[in-house]
């Protein structure tokens, strides 16, 4: 029995002008995933096939993150609102103001691979 | 839900216990709960044990040092609802006419930890890539903070009243009150969460004996009836999701007022899942103790306060009382117990009838919440 959360699959596509996260897309129902799902869990289909999300959504809240079990601290953690009706969890990185509720927010994909979404097109990556 | 009732509690002050076992922290409570109850430990006919980090048979390695064995006990998981979860199982088999003395034990130790967030399991895409409890519940406050125009100001007047009710009580892990400047000045955790704005982790264990109408009577003593015992678990949702009204609860509060028969506004008093404060301010509207939007003003008026129009965690809450995730639901139904049979000295609800207690939690991608559980509890004398 695999996995179903299918940690070892690529999560972004690199070496583009236009990188994306990699998600699944279920052929039988037409949800999407991310990550990468080897069974869809609307309709219980397993025809899941790769598929590039859009890399701009709405950010719907963040915060920053003191104390951790896991990371190093501090550090910036938000969920987004992709076209097609996805939420994920990102790091977000780059400035961010009380205004930034529900505002555009951009994939930036760093040079060794790392990424994260950011309300300025601009913002370095980590 | 009828004929179901808590004849006995017990529990043991919250506290740091690093030196402890399981078996150490809960047994104290144990026996308080039986004395109180009026029963043998032999006379009990079934063990339910609700833990998350106590590893194999906690209960059974309770029961050992009490020279009990031979009888069902089942023990269970539930994150933050663990305690709660086996009052609900306890709950069934009375009702049911499977088990006439029913041990409910709630017990964990969270010091084994050394401190810091809650471990949440590495299999989890979200946990894996920095989502810790704080950082969902934070994550809940600027969203509400956004939506309502309120202030971190009003998340703190929760820490502050939860550390009023607990310095009332002596089973409380924090003893002492503070003020909103000292909450907003204590350290950040998860923006815009304060270090007093999150539960104490600490030991505890707390028990009651659940018991039939025949079996309350047979043994004559202080009696609370449990009118309602809710478990519900949490839904997957992909996209979209409102963090200010997480629907788990919302669905377990509505099966348990019907279950009960009575409404929100019967209520005397509430003892919620209080681990950050800005779940408080969210519960309020969740459970339907205001109308949506008005949790902002029912803090500010004073109105959750003991001696307000419902008191909320009177006991101090998880704020103040302390989180040792397991026993939480069990220390509720004991403050439950307490107050309806005119036990809870200076921190009690005055004539109250009805109360809820209400357990959620958990932290699984997708999942506003992996479980929750909900009673409700008549004083009946």
């Amino acid at each position: 029995m695999p996995d179903l959360t299918a940690f070892d699959l690529a999560t972004v596509t690199s070496g583009t002008d236009d990188p994306r996260l990699v998600g699944s897309l279920c052929q039988n129902c037409g949800a999407t995933y991310f990550p990468q799902r080897l069974i869809c869990f609307e309709c219980r289909s397993e025809a899941l096939e790769p598929h590039l999300l859009p890399s701009t959504g709405a950010l719907y809240a963040w915060t920053t993150v003191h104390v951790s079990s896991t990371r190093q601290t501090p550090y910036t953690v938000g969920y987004i609102d992709l076209p097609g009706g996805l939420r994920i969890l990102s790091d977000i990185t780059g400035p961010l103001t009380d205004d930034d509720f529900d505002a555009e927010v951009h994939l930036v994909v760093g040079d060794s691979g790392g990424w994260s979404f950011s309300a300025r097109q601009n913002a370095g990556v980590r | 839900m009828r004929n179901v009732n808590i004849v006995g509690a017990g529990m043991i002050a919250f506290g740091r216990y690093p030196d402890s076992s399981y078996a150490g922290l809960a047994v104290p409570a144990v026996l308080a709960a039986l004395a109180e109850a009026g029963v043998d430990a032999r006379e009990v006919t079934e063990v339910f044990c609700g833990h998350s980090f106590g590893g194999p048979l906690v209960g059974q390695r309770i029961l050992k040092d009490l020279g009990v064995g031979g009888i069902p006990v089942t023990n269970v998981e539930n994150a933050c609802s663990g305690g709660a979860s086996a009052l609900h199982l306890a709950c069934r088999a009375v009702s049911e006419g499977k088990t006439r003395i029913a041990l409910v034990i709630g017990v964990e130790k969270l010091t084994q930890f050394g401190g810091g967030t809650l471990p949440l399991p590495s299999e989890d895409w979200e946990a894996r890539n920095g989502i810790v409890m704080p950082a969902v519940y934070a994550m809940r406050a600027q969203r509400f903070l956004h939506e309502r125009g309120a202030s971190v100001e009003d998340l703190a007047a929760v820490a502050v009243k939860a550390r009023s009710n607990g310095s009332l009580n002596p089973f409380a892990q924090l003893q002492s009150e503070t003020t909103v400047e000292a909450v907003l000045a204590s350290r950040p955790i998860a923006d815009p969460l304060t270090l007093f704005q999150c539960c104490p982790t600490g030991d505890g264990a707390a028990a009651v004996v659940v018991v039939s109408d025949d079996v309350a009577a047979a043994l004559a003593g202080r009696r609370v009836a449990i009118r309602a015992s809710v478990l519900h678990s949490g839904s997957i949702e992909r996209g979209f999701r409102d963090m200010t009204f997480p629907e788990i609860s919302a669905a377990s509060a509505r099966d348990a007022y019907a279950e009960a028969g009575i409404a929100a506004a019967d209520l005397d008093l509430v003892e919620l899942h209080d681990a950050f404060t800005i779940a408080e301010l969210v519960y309020y509207e969740v459970l339907g103790l205001c109308a949506p939007g008005e949790s902002v003003a029912m803090i500010r008026d004073g109105e959750t306060t003991l001696g307000g129009r419902v008191a909320v965690n009177p006991s101090g809450g998880l704020l103040s009382k302390g989180h040792p995730v397991g026993a939480s639901g069990i220390a509720q139904a004991a403050e439950m117990y307490w107050q309806l049979t005119n036990q809870a000295g200076r921190r009690s609800v005055p004539d109250a009838r009805f109360g809820m207690s209400h357990v959620t939690g958990g932290g699984i991608s997708g999942l506003d919440h992996g479980a929750c559980a909900i009673h409700i509890y008549e004083g009946v004398g």
